[in-house]
């Protein structure tokens, strides 16, 4: 690899760290640590995947695929973590301390499916809707309804936690 | 309906902002981690190939040197050293589809292209790979009656257990193993299925 592809890396780092470890966040349920360990991960992924960018996307588009993909390998190594439907998740106990605002929203993003909470995150991340779609590989018929879902499920959740919290 | 919305974007873009401009290690420390990363996976299969296929050519050379004359204990031998041989075919195949997925394509044919790996495995290594174990037992168990003629029955019967002993771990580490890769594969398709329906 040359000084030019550490250039880049360190281009892409510092444009693009922020935002995947804001995903990586969202989709580790607000946990920092492994949060911060998954943002790691997708940056060890663009390094190895960087001889083999061609350019067909945008370095936002590329970036955003390795994050989806990267967060998705996680999940199925954590083959003992189950999510509770949204009905049992909603009766879960009060947490012990109060809650700041960005717990109750990772706390509620946390309880959508793991494929909802990416596609949830990048609206909010005010990514494009074709840009989603080129990302995941559906097409944006598909794709929004399914923001339409996931929105509707995460205001039930938001309005919850704030109840809880 | 819209201003709730407003409200979870302001609280993303606000948890955004106090976050760490960078992780705990810096870019080139990232880089670093990635090149050993990498070469521990090309190193972890080249070893595994190559010890297979040294333990196979030791076989060979052994069984070579020191002829058996019954049919019985060459047909054992056979099967020993053609189960090895065939495993070292499915372990270079199953890395050379390992190296199919790419991580940096869109999630669905990322996932597909992890979904044809995993049912891979699941048709070809699984199944073969207790078959290669019995040919291993059945093979060694072969060359029973004619090692019984240069061996006291004692050793004999100590190997025979031994063998049994490592064959019933064996078996039990391998069905642990397809068992997790089934669950996977699972989640894999699950995960599919969320994105294209």
């Amino acid at each position: 690899m040359s000084t030019a592809d550490r250039s880049v890396f360190q281009s892409l780092y510092d444009q693009y760290y922020r935002m995947v470890l804001s995903l990586c966040r969202g989709y580790m349920k607000g946990d920092r640590e492994l949060a911060d360990d998954l943002a790691q991960e997708v940056f060890i992924n663009v390094w190895n995947a960087l001889p083999g960018f061609r350019g067909e996307a945008s370095h936002k588009t590329w970036i955003y695929r390795i994050t989806v993909n990267t967060c998705l390998m996680v999940i199925r190594k954590n083959r003992n973590q189950t999510r509770m439907p949204i009905e049992v998740a909603m009766q879960a106990p009060e947490p012990e301390s109060p809650q700041t605002e960005s717990e109750h929203l990772y706390g509620a993003i946390g309880k959508l499916e793991e494929v909802e909470r990416l596609i949830i995150m990048m609206v909010l991340e005010d990514v494009e809707y074709e840009e989603i779609a080129r990302t995941l590989g559906i097409t944006e018929n598909n794709l929004r309804v399914k923001i339409h879902r996931a929105r509707t499920k995460l205001k039930t959740l938001m309005e919850h936690e704030q109840r809880m919290g | 309906m819209n201003n709730e919305w407003d409200d979870i974007k302001s609280q993303w873009s606000k948890a955004k902002e106090e976050m760490p401009a960078q992780t705990a290690l810096k870019p080139s420390e990232l880089i670093a981690a990635a090149e050993k990363r990498k070469k521990k996976t090309v190193a972890a299969h080249y070893a595994n190939t190559l010890i297979m296929g040294a333990t196979w050519l030791m076989l060979i050379g052994y069984f070579g040197y020191y002829t058996f004359r019954d049919l019985l204990s060459n047909i054992g031998i056979v099967l020993m050293v053609g189960g090895l041989g065939l495993r070292i075919v499915i372990e270079i195949l199953s890395t050379i589809r390992s190296r199919k997925i790419h991580v940096s394509d869109a999630a669905v044919q990322s996932l597909e292209d992890t979904l044809s790996f995993y049912r891979f495995r699941k048709r070809i290594h699984g199944p073969v790979t207790f078959l290669i174990v019995a040919l291993y037992i059945v093979g060694f168990l072969m060359l029973n009656p004619e090692l019984s003629r240069h061996i006291k029955t004692q050793w004999l019967v100590a190997m025979d257990l031994a063998g049994t002993i490592a064959a019933v771990v064996l078996i039990r580490v391998i069905g642990k193993g397809v068992r997790q890769e089934l669950r996977d594969l699972e989640k894999i398709v699950e995960f599919k299925r969320s994105l294209t329906e």
